[in-house]
């Protein structure tokens, strides 16, 4: 049998670089004898054309092509670098700091299709990206998440039918111990509803895996051969998706794929979770902090990052790395023939500061995802000696 | 550890430099790996028979995807009663009043027609280079090189035309698509423009196609006796009863002969004359033609091991209503009682790859999508539009002869019911009897005031049978793409 790949993205001769068409304005200035030092650029860059993969005509016979899309990103930003030698010049104590802070702006400025908003699937059952002009690149949609209900009579009911909210296209009448989730629509059923052919359904857009602040610090000191760096490094205004965590809970509570998701994902820790459970529940002053576990309870995916359940901050500060050093004496070292020599070590990736519950915020993908697919990274530790002939 | 470090480093370094002075040459030259393409491909008769025999596994792929063909052409009829897994098809039912526009999960098959047009590409593809091949290079000359363009012809034929029977008005294209950077929209054509272009291909395919009856070759492969019998089809939705007549009256003079009622069977299990164009799924150890997916919606306890509510148990009903009155011996060939209903056991021929492991089973039937006693009903139609009864009479009496059933008397009062009712006894969980009801009774005149349920003047009007397209996914891509009618505000 021979047949084109009509599944695969039909290609072109002529793909191109994609193109950024970018305004600048820089801003130099030195202060106090070279003690202040100050770079700023003011930026407002087009990302115009980038190669991706978009729905062909279907009366082509092919169903995808990789192309230079007519489609526009607007990034705007500040860069500033600040470099200052924080004592006086005498002193025999020497202290420099060196902070960048940039700030980005990221949104969608044009859609192929005139301007038609479109979503996208991302990493398998997940939520959904949402492009739209005006929003940010790979914005999600998802359903809001607001706690769990701790009892039946929390759950809304519909004063024209008597029927309590339901999900998942009236399957499943919300009980207690069930997540809550916010009917955006008002059709007292909560979900995406693609099927009735609703463009949005509950779904609303939520979370912007664009960072806003990046950025890093350094500092280094120097005392006599001494000297002493420290780097540190920042992602502010992000937010992410503990990807892994839900596959977890998905995966055994949804799915069922139990064997195979614990080999792929450990099971769950749930011993430290406040999850809601009838016998909890008896005590009307009774808070869950996590929907009911039953295994044979209802599957509404209501563990998959369909809901906002999983989003985190993802926030971080970071101490990168802490090098010591000491130039060793040239008297010892003239004597057996060296020019130079310092000894040194580095230990790198010593501390994070995170709200967020997956082990490293920085490990996330584009889209924001903790998918746990990638190695972390392990504290390092250096020890060397350079030495100049 | 730190020696531990060096040497891991040691070794990604090596396997870099290793990686990149192997590799700087074969990156060089871009060649597809393992694809072939235009130029080096369309050389041979045999290549050209690799690529009919892809496109037949595409028609193949498009009918089974979410058993389709099924939901299209029995699903939608009260031929069958859904099992509660099958809850999202509750909508598209006959008790869900046939309301197409809400199919969950399904969209991307009944409201979408995009394999469709795979195929047709294919077909323009064949068409268009097998033409270029000179006839020396096919093993059989030109004897051969027509006969695999005739296939191309009716393949292409069989697509619009399904096309049109489902989705109505088809997005026309006739060649293949030469330069993927300038596609422009098409607009949807009339259903007389598109079923033309069937029977021009069909006069052609007719002309091209050795009778497959005369070669002794499988009605997997479309021979010229497929190509009448589907022209006869194409004739006989545009009420073109003359020209109806005249091709089955060609395919029935044409050596098929009807399966004897002992081995009626036989027609699924591809031994059988009567079988003029089929699907090929049959089991065969080393490929993987036949599958459960598709024909085990029909079968559960005892014939797999499947509860009733993961089937389409038949709709006792309806056999009744078809059945009861008459002696009929093709009651007992085709039902079973199976536990918790009546089951359709026309494809319930199961085998196994591994004869240890039962739960892996394939049903092993073809898919018969073309029948000599089709074309006898559809001849008993024509005849009766022709006001010729007696014709009717005496075809639909070969069929019920086969039978065993009483059969009609000469002069006995007969109407368009009388072969209706024939069909569904003849044809039931074929694929069919829902563009039967269309064609004989929907949009034939003579049932204007009586409609058979659920369907009302507005809705016919509208061809509110007709399935929608799913506009969310497909507009984007074709901006003068429009909405079936009915759908629009449905």
């Amino acid at each position: 049998m021979a047949t084109p790949s009509f599944k695969k993205p039909i290609t072109l001769q002529n793909l191109t670089w994609n193109k950024s068409n970018q305004l600048n304005v820089g801003f130099d200035l030195t202060l106090f004898k070279n003690k202040v030092n100050l770079i700023t650029d003011v930026y407002r860059r087009y990302n115009t054309n980038p190669i991706v993969s978009f729905p062909f005509p279907f009366f082509t016979g092919y169903t995808n092509v990789v192309y230079n899309a007519p489609m526009k990103t607007l990034n705007e930003g500040v860069e500033v670098q600040l470099r200052t030698r924080n004592l006086a010049e005498k002193s025999k104590l020497q202290w420099n700091t060196n902070i960048v802070f940039s700030y980005n702006k990221n949104r969608i400025s044009e859609l192929p299709n005139g301007d038609r908003s479109f979503f996208l699937d991302s990493y398998g059952y997940n939520q959904q990206l949402i492009y739209t002009v005006g929003a940010p690149l790979n914005g999600w949609a998802q359903m809001q998440y607001a706690g769990v209900y701790n009892n039946v009579n929390e759950v809304p009911v519909n004063p024209f039918t008597g029927q309590r909210l339901t999900y998942f296209k009236g399957n499943n009448p919300v009980n207690a111990g069930y997540p809550k989730w916010i009917d955006v629509n008002k059709d007292w059923d909560v979900w995406s509803d693609e099927d009735k052919g609703e463009q949005y359904g509950d779904l609303i857009a939520t979370g912007d895996p664009n960072p806003k602040f990046t950025g890093g610090v350094y500092n280094e000191f120097f005392y006599k051969k001494f000297s002493l760096g420290i780097q540190c490094t920042y992602t502010f205004g992000r937010d992410i998706i503990n990807t892994f965590d839900a596959n977890q809970f998905a995966g055994v509570w949804n799915f069922g794929n139990t064997p195979y998701d614990v080999a792929r994902f450990r099971l769950p820790d749930i011993g430290s979770l406040n999850y809601w459970s009838p016998v909890k529940a008896a005590d009307p002053n009774y808070r869950a902090d996590f929907p009911s576990l039953s295994p044979y309870g209802p599957n509404y995916y209501q563990f998959s990052s369909f809901s906002t359940m999983w989003n985190e901050n993802g926030n971080y500060f970071k101490i990168a790395s802490v090098s010591l050093g000491y130039l060793l004496p040239e008297k010892w070292l003239s004597s057996i023939g060296l020019k130079n020599g310092r000894i040194y070590s580095v230990i790198d990736n010593i501390y994070s500061f995170q709200n967020s519950k997956v082990p490293d915020a920085e490990l996330v993908s584009p889209q924001g995802e903790y998918r746990g697919t990638s190695y972390p990274r392990p504290r390092k530790y250096t020890l060397g000696v350079e030495i100049t002939f | 550890m730190k020696r531990f470090e060096i040497k891991r480093w040691a070794i990604y370094i090596a396997a870099i430099t290793a990686i990149s002075i192997s590799s700087c040459k074969k990156y060089i030259y871009l060649e597809p790996e393992d694809a072939t393409y235009d130029q080096v491909f369309w050389v041979s008769g045999t290549n050209v028979e690799k690529a009919l025999s892809g496109a037949y596994g595409l028609l193949r792929s498009a009918l089974t995807d979410s058993r389709s063909h099924f939901i299209f052409g029995d699903f939608v009829m009260p031929e069958f009663v859904r099992g509660s897994d099958y809850w999202n098809y509750a909508d598209l039912s006959f008790d869900g009043k046939n309301h197409f526009s809400y199919a969950p999960y399904l969209e991307g098959s009944v409201w979408d027609w995009t394999r469709f047009y795979g195929l047709i590409n294919q077909c323009h593809l064949i068409v268009e280079n097998t033409a270029k091949i000179d006839e020396s290079k096919f093993t059989g000359g030109n004897e051969q090189k027509k006969h695999l363009l005739g296939q191309a012809y009716f393949l292409r034929a069989y697509t619009y035309f399904y096309i049109t029977r489902v989705w109505g008005d088809a997005v026309l294209t006739k060649e293949s698509v030469k330069d993927p950077n300038n596609v422009q929209p098409i607009a949807r054509s009339k259903d007389e423009e598109v079923l033309s272009y069937c029977i021009e291909d069909l006069l052609k395919a007719i002309d091209n196609l050795q009778p497959n009856n005369a070669t002794g070759s499988s009605a997997s492969y479309a021979g010229r006796e497929a190509a009448q019998a589907l022209l006869a089809h194409v004739y006989a939705w545009q009420h073109d009863y003359t020209n109806t007549k005249k091709y089955c009256d060609l395919v029935i003079n044409s050596g098929y002969a009807l399966e004897p009622i002992e081995t009626y069977k036989n027609i699924w299990l591809g031994y059988s004359d009567e079988a003029i164009f089929q699907i090929q799924m049959k089991y065969n150890a080393s490929s993987n033609e036949a599958t459960s997916e598709f024909f085990n919606v029909f079968l559960f306890n005892p014939v797999v091991n499947k509860s009733v509510n993961s089937a389409w148990k038949a709709d006792d009903n309806t056999l009744y209503n078809y059945f009861y009155l008459d002696t009929d011996d093709r009651y007992d060939q085709i039902f079973i009682e199976g536990q918790g209903g009546t089951m359709l056991t026309k494809y319930a021929n199961i085998n196994y790859y591994n004869p240890n492991r039962t739960d892996l089973y394939v049903v092993d039937n073809n898919l018969v999508l073309l029948r000599l006693a089709d074309i006898y009903l559809l001849k008993a139609e024509a005849c009766l539009k022709l006001k010729d009864e007696a014709g009717t009479i005496s075809a639909v009496n070969m069929v019920r002869e086969r039978a065993n059933a009483t059969k009609l008397e000469d002069g006995e009062p007969i109407d368009m019911e009388t072969v209706y009712e024939e069909r569904v006894r003849e044809m039931y969980g074929e694929g069919c009897l829902a563009y039967d009801n269309i064609r004989m009774r929907l949009t034939n005149p003579d049932y204007a005031g009586n409609l058979p349920e659920p369907y009302t003047a507005d809705r016919v009007a509208l061809k509110g049978y007709l399935w929608p397209l799913n506009m969310r996914k497909l507009l984007p891509q074709d901006p003068l793409l429009t909405q079936n009618e009915w759908w629009k505000n449905h």
